[in-house]
């Protein structure tokens, strides 16, 4: 047999790679795969606080109760979360904001969501956007919260419970890291020869190992299709709309959760206003007696279930929501 | 940083000597053929299928053409197809080293996007060997070289989205062991290592790779 260069075999794909190589983009480009935040592009609605720049938008009269959406994730943004702009018509002062270096805010370095203080930097930054926004003592600050986001809220229920006339808490995994430790891998359940674990992880072979935050937000993406895959656990029944995954934000307050854990229930007992408290029927991994579990350590609770939808009850069931939600929050208004 | 120190030592030892053996050698004299089922774990569950050709007889080395598909219910719309030159470079009476230089093509679609990928990689191993028996270390670094992507629902997020070809998105490593029974014409190996982004940050969510195969020789 004819003794051949191994080599030989690759020359010509190594020539069309050559060939093509200077019409290809550079994944990492800014506004390339994923949009560009704050920062930049300067169109977008934003405001400078505790040393970020936030995507921040409101809607409504400035004089009426304040109601401050915080979004999932952690790693989400409010995009998802923008029915209930309807909240304006009702007599609220409705803000939306992406948290700090996810969504369309501006990105921020690992290091902000790996020490001790990164939650009480969320925390913080929520105090800024209702400090920034509220304008006497006196006008009403209500909070609705999604998933992480209601975890977020209660947290700063938790430590400032005076400043709070209200809260609509939507699914928060849970208010301690054992208790969301153990909804997440309830939630998360990805069958082993399923469609949606492909879809899921099967991309990651193609971008590994290049650390901008552009192509980590862009890979999360792919990642975070197998929530909204057929026969999903939460519930939900397709895809809803977001702007930019946070990958370094969510992975790192994941695994500064995991190191040091949270807990952010011990003052509740004393926060004896009524919370309204919404978990969704199709949600496998939730259901009444999660909801009553998590629920518990506040003192005064009005759960409510969402029924036709799942987890991302603020987009698919937003009139059932808004519905539960109304004559909640205008009873404490 | 001690962690990173630790993998880059770990890495030193091991890259020099070593593969992902899929022929036993010894065994492969003779023949000029091979076909060859994988089932494991490669970025999810896969099954797969490899032809090789013997190309020269100076150093055994073949010519492999490897597909492989994972699992779920659209069976073609992610795929992996490899071209390699697999090719024994130096051994002894019981020791072997083979290096693995391949050309990739896959490809992934969801509902969020299709990719189309071209990539290049390089395997190495280093084993051990008898009439019945191998057992060997290998390492793998695959470089994605450039990816098409035409966006689904990612459109519709973000209508200003680019669709075309990028550049270099990164590369992966792989170090693991295989061991491998010979009988007959026949080769049955199993295979599995750990799997990490080449910056050894971020790595994939399934870690780890995983591997058997049954192969034929003619």
């Amino acid at each position: 047999m004819k003794n051949l260069p191994p080599m030989k075999y690759f020359l010509f794909p190594a020539l069309l790679l050559c060939l093509f190589s200077c019409q290809m983009e550079d994944p990492g480009s800014p506004g390339l795969l994923v949009p560009k935040t704050v920062d930049q592009d300067p169109t977008l609605p934003a405001i400078a606080i505790n040393g970020t720049l936030l995507h921040v938008e409101t809607h409504g009269k400035p004089t009426d109760p304040l109601l401050v959406l915080v979004h999932g994730g952690p790693g989400g943004d409010y995009r998802s979360l923008l029915k209930a702009k309807a909240m304006a018509n009702e007599g609220f002062f409705t803000i939306f904001y992406d948290q700090r270096g996810t969504g369309l805010s501006k990105r921020e370095d690992l290091s902000q969501f790996q020490g001790a203080g990164a939650i009480q930097l969320m925390v913080d930054d929520l105090g800024e956007i209702i400090r920034h926004f509220q304008l006497a003592d006196t006008q009403k600050v209500f909070l609705m919260g999604h998933s992480w986001g209601a975890m977020l809220a209660t947290a700063y229920i938790n430590q400032f419970p005076e400043q709070i006339s209200g809260a609509v808490l939507a699914e928060p995994g849970g208010l301690t890291w054992p208790q969301t430790e153990d909804y997440l891998d309830r939630s998360n359940h990805i069958k082993l020869f399923s469609e949606a674990l492909n879809d899921a992880v099967y991309a990651e072979q193609f971008f590994a190992g290049r650390d901008e935050q552009e192509i980590l937000d862009y890979k999360a993406s792919f990642f975070g299709s197998f929530e909204n895959a057929p026969g999903n656990t939460i519930g939900n029944i397709g895809p809803y709309p977001f702007w930019r995954n946070g990958a370094v934000s969510f992975n790192a307050l994941i695994e500064n959760a995991e190191t040091r854990g949270f807990d952010f229930t011990q003052n509740l007992p004393a926060f004896q206003t009524k919370i309204l408290f919404l978990y969704s029927e199709l949600n496998r991994a939730y259901q009444r007696s999660w909801a009553e579990k998590v629920a518990a350590p506040y003192p005064n609770v009005q759960l409510e279930e969402i029924k036709d939808a799942g987890h991302e009850m603020l987009y698919f069931g937003w009139d059932q929501v808004m519905a539960a939600s109304l004559p909640y929050l205008n009873e404490l208004k | 940083m001690k962690k990173t120190i630790f993998i880059s030592a770990m890495l030193a030892l091991i890259f020099t000597p070593m593969k992902a053996q899929n022929l036993h050698y010894q065994m492969s004299s003779g023949h000029n053929h091979f076909l060859a089922a994988k089932f494991g774990a490669d970025y999810g569950t896969v099954i797969g299928l490899s032809y090789g050709q013997r190309i020269t007889s100076a150093k055994p080395t073949f010519l492999t053409v490897e597909s492989s598909i994972p699992f779920g219910h659209k069976l073609l719309d992610d795929w992996k197809m490899r071209l390699a030159v697999e090719s024994e470079l130096w051994k002894t009476r019981h020791f072997s080293f083979t290096l693995k230089p391949g050309f990739i093509v896959r490809r992934y679609d969801t509902d969020i996007a299709r990719l189309l990928n071209i990539g290049a990689d390089l395997t190495t191993s280093f084993g051990y060997f008898n009439a019945k028996w191998l057992f060997a270390i290998e390492a793998n670094y695959d470089q994605s070289l450039s990816t098409h992507i035409k966006h689904h629902s990612l459109q519709e997020n973000y209508p200003d989205i680019y669709n075309g070809w990028i550049g270099p998105a990164g590369a992966n490593l792989k170090f693991g062991a295989q061991a491998g029974y010979a009988f007959g014409k026949n080769f049955l190996s199993i295979k599995a290592g750990k799997v990490y982004a080449r910056s050894f940050q971020d790595n994939p969510t399934l870690p780890f790779y995983f591997e058997i195969t049954c192969l034929r020789l003619w």
